[in-house]
């Protein structure tokens, strides 16, 4: 019992010596228990625009302010407080400062981190405790409670101040007109370079693409403009784009223009063609693989400040052209796992504890430190929401800095899109005016995702999509199937601009792309079968959204016997306001050969039914390739008069046929 | 010593009461923003000082 008394006289003396210690030294105990944190930097303005929220209680005043009023979604919110003494206006550097966030419906909107609230830090050089929100709950929009805590270090009650701020999704800046349909080239080479086939089966040179665009009555052109080729000898940091390419969509973009047609021209912004991208000078992105990491030799780090620079340099440009109606972006969005590099902005935005003494850490401790925090699936995941915030400031601030004076797109694969289901969203609150959106995927596969295509964004924002569905031969033909690839890319736009929309009212398409259609991936389709079919997808959406002048009908066997005479019947119903004159129907084969040439109805006037008929006779061609279905082309020409004067009109669509055979 | 029980007593229980002050004061020193655990805490430290207290205070009580 009595040695139990000593050491409890020795306990208590213990405490006694450990708390009159530990509250005169408190500051130097705060030290080992406040970690090192990388500071956050603030502009002047915030700093000045506090007085407006405030609360006082009898001992402390607590101010609040955050660097703007009203945010888009995917913008991060910057929080900075005040906590001062009301005797003599002293900050109290040892307070703590909590904030909670409040939608309107009195729900606690949460932080990309998980939790329900954000802790500032104190900032000695500026006096004031700072820290930023990254909703987690992307999708909110409306009026947001932000509820200050300031916690005095002293045993009083704490003090609270609220604030309001606005969450809005953008509106789009420039609208494009309901039902465009445009001939997207691709292409990494040089278009000038390449040879295409002409309307009569001829190789001709780029020059006769602007009359493809009128044959097939397609309202522009939509092409990959600003490539940056990493194998290339003369390519350098002040000069990283494939410069013959800008020329000659420039070039491309004149002629467009001169037809009446429109011209779009993107940049593929992060992603270098080849791998040789730290030849350049650029930094490359690291991604992360579970352990470890490794560069990725494609993709420039959004870190990389001359990329940043030389894109808004190429996009204004672009912006300035007069010859570009609409401009825009790809591969901005990294995947998951890719873009490690940007942790050092991570730990500073979550206001996440590092290693004591960062500054002096080398760059290979810090990143091992990180990776072993992304080891953490719950880290793991506040850093992928992160990234969408900073993927989305960094698009923000090229458009910023390129300007907005005409409508920007967006080229996204939906592959992007299925692994960020958010994507669409994040894009158009940025400022994008519309995506493309790129489908890879076989013609089967794209069926069976017809009811999630439905269900998905892209049904909500259809009159801000293109659809683009990449023409591939391997893609489109079905096994045991009795249908030519040509039809079911066509199938597959018709099916998707229908599901994709409820309204019918998906903005455009976009056909992926002339080069596919003209060479490497058509299949034993010929190069004129393939434009024949496209024709018929601009010809069916253009029914689809009223913009003809007539409506058209044909009749013509879907199984013919070669040599054997067969009417081909038509119908026309002009429901235009003017006389249409001189409407000429021609029949073409595979080759760009006629089977009919120049059939004329003279007149059809306005209001007026007109039908007709005239013999063919489809003579056997030497093929090479054996073909599901054989294919004609129908072309049809008018003459259209407007206030600008007469215009030579034309529509090139695809009939299929089998062969009967002659015993039938 | 019975007589000096009443003299410990009080002086247990001033210095009981300024070491809990004296705690809850560091407390808010150290952790301004965990404010809401001081209670629990305190609840702790006072059975703890408790339990050293009446060792001492048993010594008077013969």
């Amino acid at each position: 019992m009595k040695i139990l008394r000593i050491l409890s006289f020795t306990l208590i003396f213990i405490i006694t010596v450990f708390l009159v210690l530990g509250n005169i030294f408190y500051n130097n105990l705060r030290k080992y228990l406040d970690r090192d944190y990388l500071s956050l930097e603030l502009s002047d303005e915030i700093l000045l625009g506090f007085e407006k929220a405030s609360r006082s209680n009898a001992d402390f005043l607590l101010y609040v302010t955050t660097d703007k009023k009203i945010y888009r979604k995917f913008e991060k919110i910057i929080v900075v407080a005040k906590l001062l003494r009301k005797a003599d206006k002293s900050t109290v550097e040892n307070g703590k400062i909590e904030v909670i966030f409040y939608k309107s419906s009195g729900e606690i909107l949460k932080n990309i981190d998980g939790k329900n609230s954000i802790v500032l830090l104190y900032d000695k050089s500026a006096g004031v405790w700072k820290g930023v929100f990254f909703p987690l709950d992307f999708y909110y929009k409306g009026s947001v409670k932000l509820e200050v805590i300031g916690y005095p270090d002293t045993p009083e009650s704490s003090l609270s101040v609220s604030y309001n701020f606005f969450i809005e999704s953008a509106e789009p800046s420039c609208r494009i007109d309901k039902g465009m349909s445009f001939l997207g080239i691709y292409s990494l080479e040089r278009v000038s370079k390449r040879n295409i086939v002409s309307l009569n089966g001829k190789e001709v040179d780029w020059n006769y693409l602007p009359e493809w665009l009128s044959i097939l009555s397609f309202d522009g052109v939509l092409m990959l403009s600003g490539v940056t080729k990493s194998f290339e000898e003369d390519v350098s940091l002040t000069s990283p784009w494939d410069r013959n390419k800008v020329t000659e969509s420039d070039l491309l973009a004149e002629k467009t223009v001169q037809r009446g047609k429109k011209f779009a021209g993107w940049i593929k912004a992060l992603k270098v063609e080849g791998t040789y991208l730290k030849k350049i000078g650029y930094k490359p992105a690291l991604i992360f693989d579970g352990n470890s990491f490794s560069e990725d030799s494609s993709t420039i780090s959004m870190l990389d400040e001359n990329r940043k620079k030389s894109l808004a340099r190429l996009f204004s440009s672009f912006m300035q052209n007069k010859n570009y109606s609409f401009v825009g972006f790809s591969d901005i969005f990294l995947p998951k796992n890719t873009g490690v590099e940007l942790y050092e902005e991570f730990l500073k935005d979550l206001q996440i504890p590092v290693l004591p003494q960062w500054d002096k850490l080398s760059g290979e401790e810090k990143l091992r430190f990180f990776l072993d925090k992304l080891k953490d699936k719950d880290f793991l995941f506040t850093f992928e929401n992160w990234k969408k915030y900073y993927m989305a400031s960094y698009l923000r601030e090229i458009i910023n800095e390129g300007g907005h004076s005409k409508a920007i797109f967006y080229f996204l694969n939906y592959s992007e899109l299925k692994e960020f289901p958010e994507l669409l969203k994040l894009i158009f609150d940025c400022g994008i005016d519309f995506v493309v959106v790129n489908f890879n995927e076989s013609f089967l596969e794209l069926i069976k995702n017809l009811d999630s295509i439905k269900n998905s964004d892209l049904n909500e924002f259809a009159d801000r999509v293109i659809f683009s569905y990449n023409l591939d031969f391997k893609n489109l033909d079905v096994e045991n199937y009795d249908v030519a690839a040509i039809e079911n890319y066509f199938a597959t736009y018709l099916l998707y601009i229908k599901e994709m929309s409820r309204k019918y009212n998906v903005a455009g398409f976009v056909i992926n792309d002339l080069y596919n259609a003209m060479s490497g991936k058509r299949g034993p389709y010929s190069p004129l079968d393939w434009m024949y079919g496209l024709g018929r997808i601009v010809f069916e959406f253009k029914n689809i959204n009223a913009q003809f002048p007539f409506l058209f009908y044909y009749y013509f066997p879907f199984e013919i016997q070669y040599d054997k005479e067969y009417k081909f019947f038509v119908r026309f119903e002009n429901v235009s306001t003017f006389t249409l004159k001189d409407v000429n129907i021609d029949i073409l084969d595979s080759e760009g050969n006629y089977f009919v040439k120049g059939f004329t109805l003279q007149e059809i006037p306005q209001g007026k039914v007109k039908e007709a008929s005239f013999p063919v006779v489809i003579s056997k061609k030497s093929e090479i390739f054996i073909k599901k279905k054989q294919i004609l082309g129908i072309r049809l020409t008018w003459d259209e008069k407007t206030d600008k004067g007469n215009f030579k009109k034309s529509y090139l669509i695809f009939h299929t046929f089998r062969v009967a055979s002659e015993t039938n | 010593m019975k007589k000096l029980f009443f003299v410990a007593f009080c002086f247990s229980f001033a210095i009981f009461a300024v070491l809990t002050s004296l705690f809850v004061v560091l407390y808010f020193r150290l952790f301004p923003h965990r404010a809401i655990f001081v209670y629990p805490l305190s609840f702790v430290f006072g059975f703890l000082l408790g339990i050293l207290f009446y060792l001492v205070l048993t010594k008077f009580m013969k």
